[in-house]
């Protein structure tokens, strides 16, 4: 089901803190955007939002390359932060890319308001493999919440298990856990607390079982 | 065999050749031991240094060097080193014993150039190659052993991707005495330049002359046919703990891979995570930023 284009009055989003999730371009999947909306709800403890808000594709094209510039995009995606608006996390359907790298899966501000996604090499089959939407989600779930972790300013961590391990290739998006590891969990609480935000769950060491 | 007996004192014991001191008659009695390899041989420093100094103090013993001595025979007798050693039956010096400048002693280095061990197993840590068996330096020379203790030296594929098209590489002279870490080869593109620091010390007994004409070769083989120089090693063992070969150089790769991705983003408060470093952008580093880029990692 694709999201419908709607011009929305900024002033309608509400006003308490909140994430706030948006597509980029129109081709993107409602389910995408509202499992995503949940995962972060439970996972973060913040409210999030579906914005219906839709960051224009023109802008950051790169005929060349037939991509879009991920930077471009987080440019755009500024201008959405609200009162109230703590992080959008902008979902695309376009493949992306930063300069020095081929494709980046995802872009963040560090730290910063904006992350970006694309689903393009997230879905089995630009792999040239039968759908998997179980897989598909999972990498979904990774790749948001590791950008998320860059926003707080998280940086990449050497735990392969740990979701803030930096994915060059997808089998590494699908080697990492949908975990932070003891250190990111712990930096990530801190900077959650800094900025006076609702706190994580605690959690039991045994939650994370890699070393 | 027969020069050898009819010349000198003692006879030249079967397999030796006689110095080049000796067949000049500074000396009379020393053989080879260094394949004639002046230009690395500390014998052969000591005594230019001892006839520097007999001439300062104007004594009559050592007031030549060999190349002096020979030259006051006549033509038809002054032969050329690769004659003393057996490397040519007949040849004259064409050069006044200026071996360093001679265009006949260039051709005899190359084809006496000692082969190059076969490459073994190449990893790729991602988009560059790290060569099994080879020791890299922090400024990204590697260092290989090879027959007879000489040390071969080049530059990582690393590097090679960020010098991209080099106008020219400044080898250093034959002979020249090089320290580890120490800047020895000049690396030039358009009109900026940067400098290459040596992976071991010691004193350099052969340049790779094919890479002043094509210096491409520096990126086709970084490992193979685009090395630079060879080294007659003086600390090795010393020297071969500060470089870092097998996992360690993998690793090394690694971290410096991170580093480039650091050091190339234009705008370092965004983070990304993807695919292959795009290669094709070293290509277009040029002027200052190259300059900067590269000397970045090998500084
Ligand atoms: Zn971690
Ligand atoms: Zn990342």
């Amino acid at each position: 089901m694709a999201l419908k284009l709607r011009a929305v009055d900024k002033k309608k989003v509400p006003a308490f803190d909140h994430l706030l999730i948006c597509a980029h371009g129109g081709r993107i999947d409602l389910e995408v955007l509202k499992r995503t909306s949940a995962l972060l709800n439970h996972l973060i403890g913040l409210p999030s939002r579906l914005s219906s808000l839709i960051v224009p594709l023109e802008s950051a094209y790169d005929e060349e390359k037939g991509q879009y510039n991920a930077r471009d995009i987080l440019k755009s995606t500024s201008g959405l932060v609200t009162p109230g608006c703590l992080r959008v996390i902008v979902l695309t359907e376009e493949d992306i890319y930063i300069p020095v790298f081929k494709y980046v899966f995802g872009a963040a501000d560090l730290p910063g308001s904006c992350a970006v996604v694309s689903l393009k090499r997230l879905r089995q089959e630009f792999y040239k493999n039968p759908p998997d939407l179980r897989l598909f989600y999972k990498r979904v779930d990774k790749t948001v919440l590791h950008e998320l972790g860059h926003t707080f300013g998280l940086t990449h961590c050497r735990n392969r298990h740990c979701v803030m391990y930096s994915s060059t290739r997808i089998v590494d998006t699908d080697f990492k856990s949908s975990m932070f590891c003891h250190h990111c969990f712990n930096l990530l609480a801190d900077h959650l607390n800094e900025e006076r935000l609702v706190c994580l769950k605690s959690r039991h060491d045994d939650e994370f079982p890699y070393k | 065999m027969a020069r050898a007996a009819k010349k000198g004192f003692k006879l030249i014991p079967e397999g030796q050749r006689k110095c080049v001191w000796m067949e000049a008659g500074v000396v009379s009695y020393k053989t080879c031991t260094l394949n004639f390899d002046c230009p690395t041989c500390e014998y052969d420093q000591a005594l230019r240094n001892k006839v520097a100094r007999a001439q300062a103090a104007q004594e009559a013993k050592f007031g030549r060097t060999w190349a002096q001595e020979m030259l006051r025979l006549p033509a038809s007798q002054r032969v050329c080193r690769y004659m003393i050693s057996g490397h040519v039956d007949y040849k004259l010096c064409p050069s006044a014993y200026e071996c360093g400048s001679c265009d006949y002693d260039q051709q005899m280095q190359e084809r006496m150039e000692p082969a190059r061990l076969p490459v073994g197993v190449i990893k790729e840590i991602m988009e560059f190659k790290v060569a099994e068996g080879f020791y890299f330096h922090e400024g990204h020379a590697w260092a290989r052993s090879e027959h007879g203790g000489r040390v071969r030296v080049g530059v990582s594929d690393f590097i090679q991707h960020l010098l991209g098209d080099l106008a020219s590489v400044q080898l250093p002279d034959i002979g020249h005495p090089v320290v580890q870490g120490e800047p020895v080869v000049m690396l030039r593109k358009n009109g900026h330049a940067v400098k290459l620091r040596a992976p071991v010390s010691g004193v350099v007994s052969h340049i790779n002359q094919r890479i002043k004409e094509k210096p491409a070769l520096i990126n086709k083989e970084p490992y193979e046919e685009g090395w630079l120089f060879i080294v007659e090693p003086s600390k090795l063992k010393k020297n071969l703990k500060k470089l870092k070969t097998g996992e360690d150089a993998e690793g090394f790769i690694e971290k410096e891979r991170e580093r480039l991705i650091e050091v190339m983003s234009d705008d370092l408060r965004v983070a990304a995570d993807g695919g292959p470093i795009d290669t094709d952008v070293f290509k277009e580093l040029s002027g200052e930023r190259w300059e900067s880029v590269v000397g970045e990692f090998v500084g």
